[in-house]
């Protein structure tokens, strides 16, 4: 059972651009735990080994918010999608 | 009798736990059971699961289609009346740059099948000017008949003149089937003249059959992104329009020593009355993307691993003359632009290869291209998900196969060139 598997099950309108933004990459580098890896409830942040950065698969977001207060140096800009677009609960 | 589990399809989402609204549903170890004392085949289940590991015990389903086939086989078709005198088979045959469109090809070998089962004759039809030679083709590849309209007004395609005069021709002649291809072209076409005949038609067909009692034509097609097979018929009038997607009827073999009927047809239709006008037609280049259009797509994914390693794949589409691709995670990563993604929040592919290298295969991907012909996954991961999917798998690292695989095919097809030129995408 894996979270895509999960995600699936949502209904998102996936905008072409990503609403969450990584302001410092350097700063990822210092990052010893990288909380967020973790933290996300729908797995969006990702580390690649090879690029040596975070990877974000923002169209999973469920806006929840937690990646903003659980990033030590506080470097991810996180706004809410545009209007009519990222997760739409249903029966939510 | 209960809903009915199929354990290889179920992923232990829990959605459909949480939909039911008998609590019928358990997981158990991560797959659902069901409580048949309380199950009362309500549905909802199916209809939430995201894998179809759902389905109701057929009775009810089975029932429906079966009573459907009854209600097919009791109309007896519009034989007497004005409908009746309706007979025949017309393909409607593209054309482009003096050349006939593949599509038309394949369907008068469907137009064939369904002109056999009906005892009629299959002709074809052609607009433009001077087309002759791709009307004889038409003969070549299975038309009893083929209707040539050639005039200035038709040289370029456009909807009013060919819709108007298809109609006309249409009337005339009466036939009682009339095939489009569901190219850019046959889908605008086929609308207009279907309204013009006040008669019905099925777009984007992939199956196409006659009803033997009846002789109706029937007429399946995919709806809702191929969730469903919906199968359609046109009782009471004719003719019995449907446009056919272009590469799933197979391609009948061309008969240069083919007889047939060439009849020259005029067209009523002035330049003066039609409002398009073709100012210029422009080329694509090479270099845009056509993802949905292409026969062949080579797609990397996370295990690509960087930028350049994409020079590989790029190596394999262009020996093969195919087009990359990437999953989410690849134009995440900043290695192919967006326009190369395909999956759910890409574009929906349907090629007749498809090349998975270093993708997974989670579900956001796999909705994208499962419907491909031909799927060939590469990946070091035996358990990826992608293996349930393929037609081909090979389990291993992507950096050695695919440039033997580059090699193979660049030798293969250097030997086919020799031997008297291939178009490889025709040939696949």
């Amino acid at each position: 059972m894996r979270i895509e598997d999960k995600l699936f099950i949502n209904r998102y309108q996936a905008d072409k651009h990503s609403h969450i933004r990584i302001v410092d990459r350097g700063e990822c580098l210092k990052c010893d735990f990288k909380p967020c890896t973790y933290m996300c409830p729908a797995k969006v942040y990702a580390w690649n080994e090879t690029e040596n950065r975070i990877l974000t698969a923002y169209e999973g977001c469920l806006e929840c918010g937690t990646c903003r207060y659980c990033c030590p140096p506080g470097i991810i800009d996180w706004r809410n999608p545009r209007g009519g677009y990222g997760i739409q609960y249903k029966f939510g | 009798m209960a809903v009915k589990v199929l354990r290889g399809n179920c992923i232990g989402c829990g959605a459909c736990v949480q939909t039911c609204p008998y609590d019928a549903l358990t997981l158990v170890d991560g797959i659902v059971e069901v409580d048949p004392e309380k199950c009362t085949e309500c549905g909802a289940c199916v209809a939430v699961c995201p894998t179809q590991a759902l389905t109701l015990e057929d009775r009810k389903s089975q029932n429906t289609v079966e009573r459907g086939i009854e209600r097919i086989k009791e109309v007896k078709g519009p034989t007497q009346g004005e409908a009746g005198e309706y007979k025949g088979v017309w393909v409607f045959i593209e054309h482009q740059e003096g050349e006939g469109a593949p599509v038309s090809w394949e369907l008068l070998g469907a137009g064939r099948q369904l002109a056999n089962a009906l005892e009629v004759e299959l002709c074809g039809i052609i607009l433009g000017q001077g087309v002759e030679k791709i009307a004889q083709e038409g003969v070549f590849y299975g038309a009893d008949k083929v209707y040539l309209v050639e005039s200035p007004v038709l040289a370029q395609y456009r909807s009013e003149p060919y819709a108007e005069t298809i109609a006309s021709l249409v009337q005339k002649y009466k036939p009682e089937i009339f095939l489009l291809g569901a190219t850019t072209l046959g889908r605008d076409l086929s609308g207009r003249v279907a309204t013009l005949l006040s008669t019905g038609l099925t777009a984007d067909c992939t199956q196409l059959s006659i009803e033997k009692d009846s002789r109706l034509l029937l007429q399946t097609r995919p709806a809702f992104g191929g969730n469903i097979m919906a199968t359609i018929v046109c009782k009471n009038y004719r003719p019995q329009m449907a446009t056919v997607r272009p590469r799933v009827m197979p391609m009948p073999q061309r008969d240069p020593e083919r007889k047939g009927e060439i009849i020259q047809e005029k067209s009523l239709v002035t330049e003066n009355e039609v409002k398009t006008k073709v100012v210029e037609l422009i080329r694509e280049g090479g270099s845009a993307v056509y993802l949905d259009k292409a026969d062949i797509i080579v797609a990397g994914g996370r295990g690509v691993g960087s930028k350049e390693n994409f020079a590989y794949l790029q190596e394999l589409a262009d020996v093969l003359g195919g087009t990359l691709g990437a999953s989410r995670a690849a134009v995440e990563a900043g290695w192919l632009p967006v326009a190369h993604q395909v999956g759910q929040t890409g574009t929906t592919v349907r090629p007749k290869v498809y090349f998975a290298i270093g993708i997974s295969g989670a579900i956001q991907h796999l909705v994208g291209m499962q419907t491909s012909d031909v799927i060939v996954a590469i990946n070091k991961d035996p358990e990826a998900p992608i293996f349930k999917v393929a037609t081909y798998g090979i389990v291993g690292d992507l950096f050695t196969i695919v440039p033997k695989l580059t090699e193979a095919f660049r030798q293969k097809i250097a030997g086919k060139v020799a031997e008297g030129g291939v178009h490889l995408a025709g040939k696949i």
